[in-house]
């Protein structure tokens, strides 16, 4: 069911996001990207470990854009790719709201970790 | 074959309006990709396979909107269901109005429960997701009453009644959270639904319409009266009339039909007079055996506990014989020794007669003191036996090995046999 975007919903009804769309709202937060931009920065950040194919990418974008996450930015070329018209993105406030929630979520989670003596401590 | 033309073929994997909205932009990337990798390698085309295989099921089911239209589907489902429903109450309303008590209550009960799941299904495709799990909470509530007051109902209806409230009640509160496991119970519900009924019906048709004839009688003269009956169909329910060939016709209520027993109410089909206290077989409760040959047969208790037979034989069958395979299947010697010995039999016309059943040489044979006639018992399977050379099976009643007495029907009316040694 797709979410009213007349009324703005609690960003903590996204949560948990599914890592591929926290990694594009990721990406977006820096600003305006084109999808490749978005799956080279995906794939940096991540050092390697979440490579993002053409459907995987869209298809989240597509749900982000329903659910007034992300909007788009119009269309230009890239210089850097080629002369080619391509479409941008960019994070909503909500979006930006998710963004954030998401990531003090999984801060809190590293916080617990480390309590419980999980991330931190080498083995001996 | 270049590689942006395999992978524009593969995009046919997705939905078109997703193709349309995004295959451009997915093909740029594509391109990209292949500026910054190398194609000839395995890995870069597995990669792209499996970007294929994770992604494009997913935006087909979301393209199909799964939840919305089966919910929209079930809406129409009940909103049919229900109109029978309102349909049938406002048919039995009309054919009891002359009868007061339970049973009117029940059928208004009965057309209350069908408005409210009326209400529902309209409400559900109004999306007015509140007014429709009020109107369905108080369907459920109306129709458990109902049933409470009405024990005898159909199969079909109880399920209309019962599980598709409860299940459009689940999708109702699971599709808040958009999952398909609603669409799945609403789905589940109505098959289940539907593969029930199914069955119910066809055993229902499995009673042929039109006009039967039988006899009725006390139980030392169960043929004395012959009768006909019309049976009728409307909206989902069984009507039939009893017009015996002199006196008041009879209208046949809360009839149940189940597996091989047809059980109902017999009542007087002309209103009374006040203060006039009904006679005859008014209130009498029967319960009638489908035999082997396509009739029933069976016994009516009378409210003053007298007991009568009646036996109801189809349209197009003037006697059993009519429907009967002879056959001459084999029979164990524990079979042959549990059927041998003398019955009292009283004859259609109330005649008496003794047949002693007796073993030959390994085979069955019985013997009528009336006809002064010897034949083989040829076992049709079940308990039934064709009298050699007779157009008639009689079916033996066995208990604790032995057979205490049998029933046939001929064409000129029922036989009795009970074991006298």
């Amino acid at each position: 069911m797709s979410r009213n975007p007349q009324k703005q919903p609690f960003p903590e009804s996204f949560l948990p996001l599914p890592p591929p769309t926290f990694h594009i709202l990721l990406a977006l937060a820096d600003g305006e990207l084109h999808g490749y931009a978005i799956m080279k920065g995906v794939t940096a950040r991540s050092e390697g470990t979440v490579r993002l194919g053409p459907g995987t990418l869209y298809g989240a974008l597509k749900r982000l854009l329903e659910d007034g996450l992300v909007e788009e930015a119009g269309e230009r070329a890239d210089p850097k790719q080629s002369n080619e018209r391509r479409r941008y993105y960019r994070l909503t406030s909500l979006g930006r709201s998710v963004a954030r929630a998401e990531a003090e979520r999984l801060d809190a989670l590293v916080r617990a970790a480390r309590r419980k003596k999980l991330l931190g401590v080498r083995p001996a | 074959m270049n590689a942006e033309r395999i992978y524009r073929m593969l995009l046919r994997a997705y939905p078109p309006a997703f193709r349309a909205e995004y295959g451009r932009e997915m093909v740029l990337v594509f391109r990209d990709q292949c500026r910054d990798s190398d194609v000839r390698t395995l890995g870069f085309w597995m990669r792209v396979f499996w970007d294929i295989v994770r992604s494009a099921p997913t935006l087909r089911t979301e393209a199909t909107r799964t939840v919305e239209v089966t919910m929209k589907l079930a809406a129409i489902l009940t909103v049919l269901l229900a109109a029978l429903g309102i349909f049938g109450a406002v048919n039995d309303w009309s054919a009891a109005s002359q009868h007061a008590g339970r049973y009117v209550l029940a059928i208004v009960m009965g057309g209350a429960a069908s408005l409210l799941l009326l209400g529902a299904g309209v409400a559900i495709l109004l999306q007015k997701r509140q007014a429709a799990r009020l109107t369905l909470v108080a369907s459920l509530l109306c129709f458990i009453a109902t049933r409470l007051v009405f024990p005898w109902m159909g199969l079909f209806l109880q399920l209309v009644g019962s599980v598709l409230p409860v299940g459009l009640l689940i999708a109702l509160y699971w599709s808040r959270k958009s999952s398909t496991l609603g669409a799945a119970s609403i789905a589940l519900v109505v098959l289940s639904s539907l593969g029930l009924a199914v069955p119910q019906l066809c055993r229902a048709q499995a009673l042929p319409l039109g006009r039967w004839t039988g006899w009725a009688g006390p139980m030392d003269r169960p043929s004395a009266y012959p009768i006909t009956l019309d049976v009728t169909r409307a909206s989902d329910s069984l009507q039939i009339m009893l017009h015996p060939a002199d006196g008041d016709d009879y209208r046949l209520d809360a009839i149940r039909l189940r597996d091989d027993t047809l059980g109902f109410t017999l009542h007087l089909a002309r209103a009374l007079p006040p203060g006039d206290v009904p006679g005859g077989a008014h209130g009498a409760s029967c319960t009638l055996l489908r035999q082997r040959a396509g009739y029933y047969t069976g016994l009516c208790t009378g409210p003053d506990g007298m007991r009568s037979d009646l036996s109801m034989v189809p349209p197009g069958s003037t006697h059993a014989a009519d429907t009967v395979t002879v056959k001459d299947l084999p029979l164990t010697a524990a079979q042959r020794e549990s059927l041998i010995g003398s019955y009292s039999v009283i004859l259609p016309m109330g005649g008496q007669d003794v047949l002693r059943v007796f073993k030959e040489n390994g085979i069955l044979k019985a013997h009528s003191s009336h006809e002064n006639r010897t034949g083989r018992l040829l076992y049709q399977g079940d308990g039934a036996f064709r009298p050699e050379g007779s157009d008639f099976v009689i079916t033996f009643v066995i208990e604790a090995g032995r057979a205490t007495s049998f029933q046939g029907l001929r064409e000129d009316g029922v036989i009795k046999g009970t074991r006298t040694q």
